[in-house]
């Protein structure tokens, strides 16, 4: 029981440590409790960071309508305080998720049992909430209305898919650190961030076409300046997928080449991949920004309520501030890559 | 380390780096626990310990690695620790910001 409590990634020598000390059951169960919060607590921040922390909140909770003005609410409960308890469910389930990881890797496989314990999270909320409402302790308002959740999850897990497989497109190549790293093994690196690239691509057309199919049918709703920027926002965002599907993609590499051409092209596409995913990533959240100005700052600002104003400024703020700090990770990532291939380099004399 | 600043140290970090350099190569969890207690003179829990050991290996002052398991710990690994060059850089430059402070409190209460 206690092995299956331990996190995965350290379950291991926790277990072995424990078993050292303690021979008592008791004794060794009742450490491990104790053990266990300061364990799980290191590897969530092992796992994510701050600024990646506040950019999935950001995602979910304006994606469940939280920033949505106050007179589109049902009830006596704020939208904001009924989305923060799915919100703070979601973030819970992912922050467990990767306690419990099994690799340090951002794959596929990983994100999607993550989405799926945030959609787990959130349902089990609004369930426990459908049960209070009912049995009279608190107002129906507090549950999020049906169709909302289903359209606003739709576009998170579409956010969060992208975000959580687009941090590690250049993976560890230990391999690349051998002292006879040769040309095949760079062509071997090569060919796998080059099906990064292309699952990536893939991956952000489909998510694209989701949002903008999700993003058609709420401006279809919506009012008609908020329509219009929403279709215009829908009009870049097609000629972006144009542009990933045409020119996002890496160039196929010549096995037969000698070891600077594999470097300097290998290079090359790696800081044009970095630049095109920073504009990208800034592209993905307009929406997020547009909806701050609309719902918080303007109306605010308009109505005199300078404290919903400020709020809006600083949720500005952080929500560049987290964009950055992530764009910065995947920059380290991509520049320890190059110094990888710079190692290689000076190792071959050439 | 980020921008290759030097990282600094807290102090229950300083013990945890004094402790694996103290235990050399037999630094694994429980002796580092064991060694931290010694020299801090107190009880320490021992996720404290585990989690400090974590965040001093992501500052890349520390490196770990899984050895063979062994029948007395039913058959499971232990990971041993070892100081980095940058660890004991570290360690070093906060030993020398200890002796200074030591100076000072000595002269002025004797």
């Amino acid at each position: 029981m206690v092995r299956g409590l331990l996190p995965p990634m350290v379950r291991e020598e926790v277990a072995g440590d424990l078993s050292e000390r303690f021979s008592s059951s008791s004794r060794y169960f009742g450490e491990a409790l104790v053990t266990l919060p300061y364990i799980l607590f290191s590897q969530m921040r092992r796992a994510t960071s701050g600024p990646m922390l506040l950019l999935e909140a950001f995602i979910v909770f304006a994606s469940l309508g939280g920033f949505q003005p106050t007179d589109l609410t049902r009830g006596p409960v704020p939208a904001s305080a009924s989305t923060a308890i799915a919100t703070i469910a979601g973030l819970v389930a992912l922050l467990l998720r990767d306690a419990y990881r099994t690799t340090n890797r951002w794959t596929v496989v990983r994100a999607l049992y993550d989405l799926v314990a945030l959609v787990l999270a959130i349902m089990a909320s609004q369930a426990v909430l459908m049960a209070l409402a009912h049995s009279g302790l608190i107002d129906s308002s507090w549950r999020m209305p049906g169709l909302w959740l289903f359209g606003g999850m739709v576009f998170a897990l579409t956010m969060l898919f992208i975000l959580r497989t687009g941090v590690d497109l250049v993976g560890a190549a230990p391999w690349l650190e051998c002292p006879d790293a040769n040309a095949a093994d760079l062509c071997k690196d090569y060919a796998a961030f080059r099906s990064k690239v292309v699952f990536k691509n893939s991956v952000e057309t489909i998510a694209l076409t989701l949002l903008v199919a999700v993003a058609f049918w709420f401006d279809l709703h919506a009012r008609p300046v908020v329509a219009g920027i929403g279709f215009t926002w829908i009009g870049l965002t097609l000629l972006l997928m144009t542009y990933n599907l045409t020119r996002g993609r890496v160039s196929p590499m010549d096995e037969q080449s000698d070891i600077g051409k594999i470097i300097t092209q290998y290079r090359k596409e790696l800081d044009r991949q970095r630049r095109a995913i920073r504009f990208v990533w800034w592209w993905y959240f307009v929406a997020l920004f547009a909806g701050l100005f609309i719902n918080l700052l303007i109306p605010g600002i308009i109505q005199g309520r300078y404290v919903q104003a400020i709020a809006g400024v600083a949720c500005i703020l952080l929500l560049a501030y987290s964009i950055i700090k992530v764009n910065k990770q995947r920059r380290v990532q991509l520049a320890d890559k190059i110094a990888a291939l710079d190692r290689i380099v000076a190792r071959s004399g050439q | 380390m980020n921008n290759g600043e030097r990282p600094s140290l807290g102090s229950f970090e300083q013990l945890v780096l004094t402790s694996i350099l103290r235990l050399g190569e037999g630094a694994y969890g429980v002796t580092i626990h064991a060694e931290i207690e010694g020299l801090a003179g107190r009880p320490i829990k021992l996720g404290a310990a585990y989690s400090t050991l974590d965040r001093v290996e992501d500052k890349g002052l520390v490196r770990s690695w899984l050895a063979d398991p062994t029948q007395k710990r039913g058959g499971r690994s232990k990971r041993y620790y070892r100081l980095t060059v940058a660890g004991e850089n570290a360690l070093k430059e906060s030993a020398a910001t200890s002796r200074r402070i030591l100076r000072v409190v000595d002269h002025s209460w004797g």
